[in-house]
This record gives C-alpha cells, structure tokens and sequence, in this order.
C-alpha cells in the first residue's frame, strides 16, 4: 500500500487509483520513488546510474527533455501510462530497469567494444516519433525530416563541412525508414549528443518486430519448404548483407541497401555502429563487423552509430 | 532530351513515394522518345529508398542498358552519385537473379552448402 510521509511529502511504491501506475510502480525500480502526485501528475525522481539506453531513449522522449541522473521530473498520468506499457514490455523482454539487471548485459558488449564510456549517453534529449502518424498520413515529409534535423542538432559536426553531415541526415532517413516498411512498431525513438570522448553519440530504438522477427515471419510466409532455423546473430550478419530484404522486389522495387549502405558510411567517416535485436547483437570492431548472441533478448531493434566529431566545439 | 529539375518534385531525395513519382516522370518521357537529364541541382539529401523506387526500378524492370541508355543525372553530389550507384548495382545483381524470392532463402541454402 501507499504510504504517505506527511514530513517528506513523499510516496513510497504503493497503491494509486490507476491500476497500471502501481503495477509500473511494482514492476520497475527504474524510479526510487514518487515524490508526490497532485491532481492529474505525478512526480518521480530518478536515481542516478546505470540504465538501458533502450529503456532511456524512450523514457527521455516521453517527456521530451528528460535529463537522468538525480532529477525530479513531473510526468502527467498520461505519460505514465505510456511509460507503464514502455516499462512492461521491456522488464518482459529482458532489458530491465533494476540496477544491477543482467539484461544490462546485452548492452554493456555493445558499449565496452565500442568504447563508449557508459555515463556518457544519460544525460541528454530525446525525440519520440509516431510511425503511425506517418503511416497514416498524418506526420507529413517535411516534418519529419525536420525531426531529423532536430535530432542532429547536438551533433559536433561542422554543417559546412558537407559530406558527412549530409550522409548523417541520409543515413538517419535510412534508419527511419527501415522502421516505417519493416518494423511495424509504434514510435520510433532516437536521441543525439556528444560523447565525453569527444566523438557524437546516436541512439535509435523501434519497438517493432525486430530484425530477426521480420525474417522469421518473412520466412513462415514462404510457400515453399522452410529453411533451416538460424541464430538471431546470423540473421542480423544476413541483413548486413547487400540486396538481402524481407521485401524484396514487392511492387518491382529492388530493395535491401539500409543497413550495408549505413555500415559503409559510418566506416568511410571512421564512426563504428552497433545494433540489439531479438537476441543478436553486432558491433563493429576496428572496421570489422562481429556478430554474438546476448542471453536475454529485446523486442525491437536498438542502434548506437559513434561518429567523429568535426568543426566546432 | 527532356531535362527534369528533381527538386521540382522534391527537395530532399529521400522517400520511396518521391522515387516513384520521378521514376513515372522519367517513364512517361521515354515513352514519347525523350531521352532524359536528370538533374539535382538543389538536393543535397539522399537514400537507397529514393533511389531504389526510381533508378532501381527501373533497371530491375527494363534492364541497366535502358537506364544506361535514356537518363543521364548532371549536378549531382558525391552522396548523391554513391547512392545512384548502390541502387543501381543493387538492381542489376538482383535482376540477374531470377527468382527475388530465392534471394532471401539463398541464405539459408549457402549454410548448408558450406559457403
């Protein structure tokens, strides 16, 4: 039960009137606690540390300026709902929120091989965009790329300097529109900032199928005898390779360029990328891409692109 | 030949719904016995998606000599170019594979062939 601290006016994990806040409450340790809830929000302040970047990217874009470690964030019942769905489905998937959650483990290889310091991408804005409103119709061309815009503003990339700026705005379009024909997932979020190593960090995460899960179900659909089932890992490696799509060919499109184009520009700028789906990971290494298998999995397809810094500081 | 500026279509090179639009564009003037400029004065933004719904497509469907032959692209960047390249090798080596789907499945079949 919910028990309030008249001194500190401070709520413990306890019972609310919606039923999904409290289940969030219960499930997460994401939040140390909920400092206080008034009419139609509710406060909760986060504990500085270690979290997901997965879980982080959305959670930021949730609340649009979201900034860990340490803050007291007012979030309205709306969002928390939001967040109550965003946290089950990753505290079931593998990705936890707890501190010392094995699952961090999926993304610490990613990190370490990367060397990306870890405290390095909790501090920072995130951008959440409704795949559905583009799907519909609703979230026009021109806004979106305007939120790829945004995205890349905190990128230390000097715009003059033309090439690769513009293949960072072409690459992120690529990762979108992956997302748009293969995911299927709601939102897709993403956020930019600087690395306390000096190189730019982004992070994209759809809550789609996930890679591996396009290719299984591509591969179901197939009226001929199934293939031998592969290693989520192999499947990432296969769609890394050049002309290899799930849509291959739909409506005389020649498709199956996404992610081997994205995996040549980030080489050819001396960036590395690397990318969590179902249970496979890969990362590049020295220019090299390596792929394994993580012990537990996420729905959904996570990637970190580290790109130099160029121009100003 | 028939010049077409892209940016009167778009500004930004970048969505598969675009690509189609060029592509039916670039179609349409061939048809009439045009050869086709294609030209990028202004787009500075380019995907594989754009590409692959104009350039692609149409080698996929009517051959790289069709393209090769009708539409030459002018002022068009260095992303710009790489890009019209992987879209339009990309094409060809799937036109030269006859079965698209088995493209896909091939993958499996290379495992147990040893490659």
């Amino acid at each position: 039960m919910l028990k309030r601290n008249q001194d500190r006016k401070e709520l413990t994990i306890g019972s609310f009137d919606d039923d999904n806040i409290k289940s969030l409450l219960y499930t997460s340790t994401l939040f140390t606690s909920v400092v206080r809830q008034m009419d139609d929000n509710v406060i909760l302040r986060f504990r500085g540390g270690y979290i997901s970047p997965a879980l982080a990217v959305p959670l930021m874009a949730i609340r649009d300026e979201l900034k860990l470690s340490g803050y007291t964030i007012s979030f309205s019942i709306k969002d928390m709902k939001e967040i109550h769905e965003m946290a089950e489905f990753f505290v079931h998937s593998g990705i936890h929120t707890t501190m010392n959650s094995e699952a961090i483990a999926l993304i610490e290889p990613i990190l370490e091989k990367m060397n990306i310091p870890k405290q390095s991408i909790w501090t920072t804005e995130a951008h959440r965009i409704s795949l559905s409103e583009i799907r519909s119709g609703e979230r026009e061309k021109n806004q979106l790329i305007s939120d790829i815009f945004n995205l890349l503003l905190p990128v230390y990339i000097d715009r003059s300097e033309s090439d690769i700026y513009k293949s960072m705005v072409s690459s992120m379009m690529e990762l979108y529109g992956n997302a748009l024909s293969h995911g299927e997932g709601q939102y897709i979020y993403s956020m930019a900032k600087k690395a306390r190593d000096g190189d730019n960090l982004i992070v994209v995460f759809d809550n789609g199928k996930g890679i591996p899960g396009a290719y299984r179900e591509y591969i179901e659909s197939l009226p001929t005898e199934k293939s031998k089932e592969k290693q989520d890992k192999e499947i990432i490696e296969w769609a890394f390779r050049k002309g290899t799509s799930t849509k291959q060919a739909e409506e005389g499109i020649p498709r199956g360029l996404g992610l081997p184009t994205l995996a040549e520009t980030i080489s050819k700028y001396k960036g590395e990328l690397g990318i969590a789906s179902g249970e496979g990971i890969c990362y590049s290494e020295k220019g090299i891409m390596k792929y394994e298998t993580a012990d537990s999995g996420i729905k959904g397809t996570l990637l970190i692109l580290k790109v130099p810094s160029t121009g100003r500081e | 030949m028939t010049t077409i500026k892209v940016q009167t279509i778009t500004q930004y090179a970048m969505f598969e719904q675009d690509g189609i639009t060029l592509r039916e564009a670039i179609a349409d003037e061939i048809r009439k016995g045009n050869t086709v400029q294609l030209d990028f004065q202004g787009v500075e933004y380019f995907t594989t998606m754009f590409f692959n719904a104009s350039i692609g497509w149409l080698v996929l469907n009517e051959g790289p000599e069709y393209v090769e032959k009708n539409i030459a692209p002018i002022n068009l960047s260095e992303l710009g170019k790489s890009t019209w390249d992987h879209s339009f090798d990309n094409a060809m080596r799937i036109r030269e594979n006859r079965d698209y789907r088995e493209a896909v499945r091939s993958y499996s079949d290379d495992e147990d062939e040893g490659e």
